[in-house]
């Protein structure tokens, strides 16, 4: 169960992750969020901002071009 | 026929003799439909391979295929200046929350992003310095803060240091001895009044007043009374002084009880032999 769920369907990608990246801060260290998104290349940009940031991912979960990313912060 | 209509206005399994494309082409504009469908969401992940002889539908798929290269340039360029702002972003609020293990890369592919992240480092560093400056002045200053109150310590007078508030920050050895307290009672538990005799207390609490208000409105100098640990009162001679950009005080105490008895049989002497 994710501390914090982040909906940016429909959103087209880098929006995402500029999105969460703003959003951060407000985030506590060991908590898990989960980040929802359907731009094609939502799944490469959250895989880049983790290893950038230092972020694990926990979970992707793919349903055609919907996916659910789970990560500790 | 009918089962195999195609929704883009012509047949998948065309046997019309009159059609001049017929089956391969008209799977190659569908192919080519979807690729412009999928280029529109910003997914550039599919590319048509097939090479056709007429040179019309060639050149189509040549412009498809281009188009989705430089939409895949522009994605990658778009998502690393994103990426490399976010992780900058993270950076800088690292270190405002005084987190200086935090570093920018400096290897990003757009040179912006890479100088964005040379720059957040160089300022660290400058602060960093600043740092480490103010705490080797702190470093001296306290130094000089001990040395100061050794010397107060082993000097020949008693010596209080007063907060604004009264309290007693700093006696020295002499001013134990003149009223029987330890250091360890007076510090910071004390305030100077509760050295004071009753009488002397209102005029000497209006001079802490106005010497805060101007040094100039209140006697640099003046005779009072303490009293000793043991409610013995001590004829006193006070100097009391601001010390400079702060509201505390510094007062050295004399004690004039010997002088103020021979003072005191002088004038009754005096009042007797004419």
């Amino acid at each position: 169960m994710a501390d914090r769920l982040l909906d940016y369907s429909g959103l087209k990608c880098p929006y995402p992750i500029l999105k969460l990246s703003a959003q951060y801060p407000n985030f506590k260290k060991g908590e898990i969020i989960e980040v929802i998104g359907d731009c094609p290349t939502f799944e490469k940009d959250i895989q880049a901002w983790c290893k950038r940031l230092g972020k694990t991912i926990l979970h992707i979960e793919k349903q055609g071009y919907k996916i659910t990313v789970k990560i500790r912060i | 026929m009918a089962g195999n209509f195609c929704p883009y206005g012509g047949f998948l399994e065309c046997n019309n003799i009159f059609c001049e494309y017929g089956q391969k082409l008209s799977e190659i504009l569908h192919h080519c439909s979807n690729v412009i469908e999928k280029l529109a969401k910003g997914d550039t992940s599919d590319k048509i391979e097939v090479k056709v002889k007429r040179y019309a539908v060639q050149r189509l798929i040549d412009s498809l295929n281009n188009q989705s290269r430089s939409l895949e340039e522009l994605i990658d360029l778009n998502h690393e200046l994103a990426i490399g702002i976010c992780e900058h972003f993270d950076v800088l609020r690292r270190l405002q929350e005084g987190d200086f293990s935090a570093t920018a890369s400096e290897d990003s592919p757009i040179e912006i992003v890479r100088m964005l992240g040379k720059l957040i480092n160089h300022q660290k560093e400058r602060f960093l310095d600043y740092i480490s400056k103010i705490k080797q002045q702190y470093k001296e200053i306290e130094i000089l803060h001990k040395q100061e109150k050794e010397i107060l310590s082993h000097i020949g007078v008693a010596i209080l240091i007063s907060e604004e508030d009264m309290t007693v920050e700093f006696i020295n050895e002499e001013f134990e001895r003149l009223t029987g307290y330890s250091k360890k009672e007076v510090e910071g538990k004390m305030k100077w009044i509760d050295f004071l005799a009753e009488e002397m207390l209102k005029q000497m609490i209006e001079y802490h007043k106005l010497r805060r208000i101007h040094p100039s409105l209140a006697p640099r100098q003046y005779e009072s009374k303490i009293k000793h640990r043991s409610g013995r009162k001590i004829d006193v001679l006070i100097n009391v002084g601001m010390i400079p950009y702060t509201n505390k005080s510094v007062a050295s105490v004399i004690d004039i009880s010997e002088r103020k008895k021979y003072n005191n049989r002088l004038f009754i002497i005096k009042k007797w032999i004419p």
